[in-house]
């Protein structure tokens, strides 16, 4: 366990949250730190201290270096990435991007000695010439039409630089599939909460999760030790998407690729859908990662298998709609 | 009238199960401990129980009931193929993709065409090996890839094992719709040396056939020619995983699909490989893309192990040439065995 003041960037996303309850419970962390616009409202934290800051506001990075200096931190876990598309592309590009280059330069200036991205198993990019299972050292899916894909990825090489520029500083990349469980909120959540679920007909990939809880010990494992390199964070098996949904009890209706991708894209603008149609890909394709690096090297075991997590997603959405009707 | 009577009927039916019924009751207690037990009754019940067997029989309606009703108690075809198809979208598949239960769903089909259409005659499963990674490599033919159902389905039915075959599909079949997941479901994964690995590292057993696109697509005059092994990817598996080789000869699928002529350009549009000529299809329409019944063979050969593999022979590009000239003889030379065997075509 390396002794260290650990800063958290990004508090309200999932991975934020969740690495924050997990710093609050660990006995042997006296103080930690928080770093975003708002202050989390979920608990009072005892240990937590906040403070305030904007990432893409210009001078941002001298901020942040004067921040990391004046602490002297030594562990940055960056967590301000978006979990959705946005609709505003243009934002959503500057807090992925430039936020991201804004921290890394500040983690450059103040000698940081670790730092910790969240990234997600998207970046490799769901196409029919995947194999079964990809390992991190796949190429990304640089030419991915979603704007969303195209920041993480974006993100990634800017912190991939930082393995050849500061060899000293330990860089760990987890890259999360997609995460589920009763508290995490993605386009896939917010999928399967209308009961008309649409599909691209004649196509049943194969879909992986990660549970949140899953989720949250290995970003608490590479916050505390030293795993420098790339680890997809994923659950053991995969499930195809019709089983899942007949699972959740949705229905779904099979759309013709042909129309399927403009389709979809009106109804995001009409902002009637929870995917851009730029998306829909990766309900077309494979996009399965391997998780045996992390299961090597971190000795990360995750609890729940892709079905597990999302029979536990499944549940918790009956049971909030339940109460709803309460 | 006709209702009193229907209800008569029901009644005298319901009847004939009481005591047959009761006749199973004292045929239990009789078993339980003959000694025991009094006989007259048991027989008294029987005649009873054939006297009502022989009304119903003298009544046609009667006896019509008695046969529904026998049916809705006893298992027929037609409720073990609703159970078949209540577990059909069972979802539950393996870390691959395979669904066993979709798997079992549509078996009967190939079974049909192994056994009544093609009549595969089987020589030489004992090669194949009851567990651990095994490499079965084949000659491909025939236009639509029936020889690795074919394939499958040998190893399935034969082996005492009952392995599993695995197969490796061109990369063009998962861009289409329904082909891609039905491929998969059944055992199929996408062709890359990553997914070949990590199946052979799981021990599994896989068919590959290296001719790849060019097997399969060879016209008619060129057929049982095989052509060039790729560049070596199968030796290089071999080596890497240190998995034995099964060289398989597929005899009678070069002829199911004569190819005459094959188009690739206009076959681009569409995202096929190309579009077969044959002498059935397109002229036929959808009626073309039956095979024709030939009488096929498929032969396991020897295993080659590859144990003595080190890693600087994964590099020696010379060693993995030699090697795959060597299999490829080897399966030359069995298909020609074949052939010679063969009395007819079909």
């Amino acid at each position: 366990m390396s002794e260290g003041k650990i800063l958290v960037i990004g508090a309200h996303t999932i991975l934020g949250e969740l690495l924050i309850d997990r710093l609050e419970a660990q006995p042997d962390i006296s103080e930690f730190w928080v770093l975003d616009l708002h202050a989390p409202k979920r608990h009072k934290y005892k240990k937590m201290h906040f403070i305030k800051v904007d990432l893409v506001q210009p001078g941002a990075d001298a901020h942040l270096a004067g921040i990391f200096k004046e602490l002297k931190a030594e562990t940055v876990v960056h967590c301000a990435l978006k979990n959705n598309p946005s609709h505003q592309p243009g934002e959503a590009h500057e807090l992925e991007v430039i936020g991201t280059i804004n921290i890394l330069s500040a983690c450059k200036a103040a000698d940081v000695r670790k730092f910790v991205f969240c990234s997600t198993t998207m970046v490799y990019g769901a196409s029919p010439k995947n194999p079964n299972y990809i390992a991190e050292t796949a190429p990304l899916a640089t030419h991915a039409d979603s704007y969303f894909v195209r920041d993480k990825i974006e993100a990634e090489k800017q912190v991939a630089l930082l393995f050849s520029e500061s060899p000293q500083m330990k860089v760990t990349v987890l890259r999360f599939s997609l995460i589920v469980g009763p508290r995490s909120e993605n386009y896939f959540t917010a999928l399967l909460r209308r009961p008309f679920v649409p599909t691209l007909l004649g196509y049943d990939p194969l879909i992986q999760f990660v549970h949140e809880n899953d989720a949250a010990e290995a970003l608490a494992k590479a916050s505390l030790q030293d795993f420098p390199g790339v680890f997809n964070i994923v659950g053991k098996g995969v499930i195809p998407l019709s089983y899942a949904l007949r699972e959740a009890g949705k229905i779904n209706i099979p759309v013709l690729p042909a129309f399927a991708y403009s389709l979809v894209q009106t109804f995001w603008n009409l902002q009637m859908s929870a995917v851009p149609g730029r998306l829909l890909d990766y309900f077309r394709y494979l996009w399965v990662a391997d998780g045996e690096k992390a299961r090597r090297i971190m000795n990360f075991e995750p609890t729940y298998s892709s079905k597990d997590a999302f029979m536990d997603l499944a549940k918790s959405q009956r049971v909030q709609e339940y109460s709803w009707v309460q | 009238m006709g209702t009193v009577k229907r209800i008569r009927s029901a009644q005298e039916s319901f009847w004939t199960h009481k005591v047959l019924r009761s006749l199973a009751e004292e045929l239990d207690r009789y078993y339980a401990d003959p000694s025991a037990y009094n006989p007259e009754k048991l027989k008294e019940l029987a005649s009873t129980f054939f006297e009502e067997l022989k009304k119903i029989i003298d009544d046609r309606s009667l006896l019509k009931k008695f046969a529904s009703d026998l049916r809705e108690k006893a298992p027929t075809a037609f409720s073990v193929m609703k159970k078949v198809f209540k577990t059909l979208p069972s979802g539950e598949v393996d870390d691959f993709g395979l669904d066993r239960n979709f798997e079992l769903a549509i078996k009967p089909f190939f079974d049909f065409l192994f056994t009544k259409y093609f009549r595969v005659d089987v020589k030489g499963i004992e090669n194949i090996s009851h567990e651990g990674r095994t490499l079965l490599v084949s000659n491909h033919s025939g236009v639509l890839p029936y020889d690795a159902a074919m394939i499958k389905i040998a190893v399935f039915n034969e082996h005492p094992a009952r392995r599993e075959v695995r197969f490796l599909v061109d990369d063009f079949v998962f861009h289409f719709p329904f082909l891609g997941t039905l491929m998969n479901r059944i055992g199929g994964v996408r062709a890359c040396p990553e997914n070949a690995e990590r199946l052979l590292n799981h021990d599994e057993l896989i068919v590959v056939f290296p001719e790849g696109m060019k097997g399969i697509s060879k016209k008619f005059n060129d057929r049982y020619k095989l052509q060039r092994f790729g560049r070596g990817g199968t030796i290089r598996l071999a080596l890497k995983t240190k998995s034995p080789i099964v060289p398989v000869s597929v005899i009678g699928a070069e002829e199911i699909h004569p190819l005459l002529y094959k188009s690739t350009m206009l076959a681009r549009p569409l995202g096929l490989p190309f579009i077969p000529v044959t002498p059935t299809f397109p002229f036929l329409g959808p009626l073309g893309a039956i095979p024709l019944p030939t009488k096929w063979s498929i032969h396991f050969g020897k295993p080659l192990q590859f144990d003595w593999a080190t890693s600087r022979d994964l590099n020696d590009g010379i060693l993995i040439n030699r090697e795959t000239e060597k299999l490829r003889e080897i399966i030359q030379r069995m298909i020609l065995e074949g052939l010679k065997d063969r009395k007819t075509v079909f």
